[in-house]
């Protein structure tokens, strides 16, 4: 099979990948944004208690948040008894869980890059904009998303390639159902079970290639944009 | 008419705040030691201090710490110490936000003309740079300018003009005296330079500790150990007012009459008829028993001693002299050694002539 071939055989494993990671990221705006806000504005005990908490997927093993996740996600809990009410499926083994899933264990890496990026712009700042009349939304719009557009980038280059990049989550929660959960990663794992090593090669080399490239454009514009707030 | 009234209470790093005041049209500095709970205040007064009761009243609009309100509705502009400016919006952004958000404020004073502040201030050449290539005064100008361009009913400057040369600062005192006059805002200074609170103040705070030591006019303020203690003996002064009667273009003087005496102020100021302060250093001052008719300086002026308050570690006292009638007087502050005391053997209720050369006024002693 040439290169072209095998690429088109696994389409839809490259599409489904990048459709979870584009889906994640723009969860983690509505979901993390808020948060990072909350950690860098309102420090208190219990704020720094959620600061562990949601760091917690950066230090434990995968198979950890996958075993409890899929534990959470069985249509006996309460979660899951939700979820089959809304959609009338259930999350384990689904696309849907997956995004969930993907959200979990993305979310610091949204996180912090944006509460370190929010945490550097001056509180001075902010208040003489309250002073001035600024409601919060337009503090929000106005001043700290054009402020900590790099933070901004910061967390979608990082959440969107570490999704690309999980396995164990993905395997444990999504499993390998073609169209539904097969990301890249576990369409590489199964070729490399099946002994088929020349698709596995085409796969890594394209993430290898492709992810270098992501990295590689969104790091450009953010040091042109360092480079031109300067000039 | 205008009555604004602040209550502050309660603790606050370290400091136990009992601040009340009622401001009137005029300017008044805020003046204490670093530490004073000075910038508190101005956090207290413009809601961002959420720690200390405080009670605001602005014209009837009653602003109380405990009632949970919109701090963004308060019409008050307060120009914070060192605020940067907003880096990605160039000036003329930075003022026009300062205008868009401060209408939503109910004020019921009349919209400064932001052109006219930004001809003032002389930074109409500035307006499409952004605030990092700005020198630090510039930023000074610009934020200044951003703070008056904000609707409001009482305007908090926390030391504005502590970046600026001389000859901005002058253009900043006399654009804030111009503005408190015409649109009738009280203004509030946080300043530590006696130049600037002699020049543009018409009532002074001390604050110590997070409490009112004392306050009062201009003149009176001069007087007191309280400010002498913040500003240092060494420039320590006071305020004489006066009216202007006659000039001389020729040899560019400026006579003026206090209490009934002729004073000599180098330059030309203002119209005949107007008044006009000057301040008088107390270390500038000579003392007198006889009447000098050959006097070697051009200005004398007349009165009896009040008070004699020698200093306990140094060589000098502190003489307060009052001069005019027992209805028009003011106070003079002046300072001498103990030595001269002794041998002009000044006693309480002396009559003294006083004596200084009019190079005493430099510009900035002339109001």
């Amino acid at each position: 099979m040439t290169v072209f071939e095998i690429l088109t055989a696994e389409l839809p494993a490259i599409i489904l990948t990048l459709k979870l990671s584009l889906i994640t990221c723009f969860f983690l705006f509505l979901v993390g944004t808020p948060l990072a806000l909350l950690l860098a504005y309102k420090k208190n005990k219990f704020n720094t208690f959620l600061e562990s908490i949601f760091t917690l997927p950066l230090v434990l093993p995968s198979t950890v948040i996958g075993f409890y996740l899929l534990v959470f996600f069985n249509p006996d809990t309460i979660l899951g008894k939700f979820f089959i009410l809304l959609t009338g499926e259930q999350l384990a083994f689904t696309f849907q869980g997956l995004v969930l899933a993907s959200i979990i264990y993305s979310l610091p890496f949204w996180i912090q890059p944006l509460q370190n990026s929010i945490e550097k712009v001056d509180k001075r700042l902010i208040q003489a904009c309250t002073n001035m009349g600024s409601s919060k939304s337009s503090i929000f719009f106005e001043i700290l998303l054009p402020m900590c557009k790099k933070g901004f980038l910061t967390s979608f280059i990082l959440s969107f390639a570490h999704t690309i990049g999980e396995f164990g989550i993905v395997l444990m929660v999504g499993g390998n159902i073609d169209g539904q959960t097969r990301v890249l990663s576990i369409s590489i794992y199964d070729n490399v079970e099946q002994l088929s090593y020349q698709n596995a090669h085409v796969l890594s080399l394209f993430l290898i290639l492709f992810s270098t490239f992501v990295l590689f454009v969104i790091y450009f514009i953010n040091n042109k944009n360092a480079i031109g707030l300067k000039s | 008419m205008k009555s604004i009234s602040v209550e502050i209470n309660g603790n606050f790093s370290a400091l136990s705040f009992d601040f009340k005041h009622e401001f009137d049209s005029g300017i008044t500095t805020l003046l204490g030691h670093i530490g004073s709970g000075k910038s508190t205040i101005v956090d207290s007064i413009s809601g961002f201090n959420r720690q200390l009761k405080s009670i605001v009243n602005i014209n009837g609009n009653v602003f109380d710490s405990h009632i949970p309100s919109k701090i963004n509705l308060r019409p008050i502009s307060v120009m914070f110490q060192d605020t940067r400016l907003i880096p990605h919006m160039n000036v003329k952004e930075n003022i026009s936000f300062a205008l868009k958000k401060s209408k939503i404020k109910k004020t019921n004073s009349e919209s400064l003309d932001v052109e006219h502040i930004i001809q003032s201030l002389g930074i109409n050449e500035l307006l499409n740079k952004f605030p990092d290539q700005l020198s630090g005064g510039q930023k000074q100008l610009v934020n200044l300018c951003r703070t008056l361009a904000i609707k409001s009913d009482f305007i908090i400057l926390d030391e504005p003009m502590s970046s600026l040369d001389i000859k901005n600062k002058a253009t900043v005192l006399s654009l804030l005296k111009e503005i408190n006059k015409k649109y009738e805002i009280p203004i509030l200074i946080i300043s530590h330079s006696v130049e600037e609170i002699a020049q543009i103040s018409d009532n002074v705070i001390i604050l110590e500790k997070g409490k009112i030591v004392t306050c009062g006019n201009l003149s009176q303020i001069f007087l007191v150990k309280e400010f002498t203690n913040i500003v240092g003996k060494f420039e320590s002064s006071s305020i004489l007012e006066g009216v202007i009667f006659e000039k001389n273009l020729s040899l560019n003087i400026t006579k003026i009459l206090i209490s009934g005496f002729e004073i000599v102020l180098p330059g030309d100021f203002k119209k005949i008829g107007e008044k006009i302060r000057v301040r008088i250093r107390a270390r500038d001052v000579l003392i007198s028993k006889n009447i000098n008719s050959d006097s070697i300086t051009e200005n004398q002026l007349f009165g009896n001693v009040q008070k004699i308050k020698g200093e306990d570690d140094t060589a000098f006292s502190e003489l307060i002299i009052k001069i005019g009638n027992s209805q028009d007087f003011q106070l003079l502050l002046i300072r001498i050694t103990k030595y001269q005391l002794e041998k002009l053997k000044i006693k309480k209720d002396d009559k003294i002539y006083i004596l200084f050369k009019s190079t005493s006024f430099d510009r900035q002693a002339i109001i």
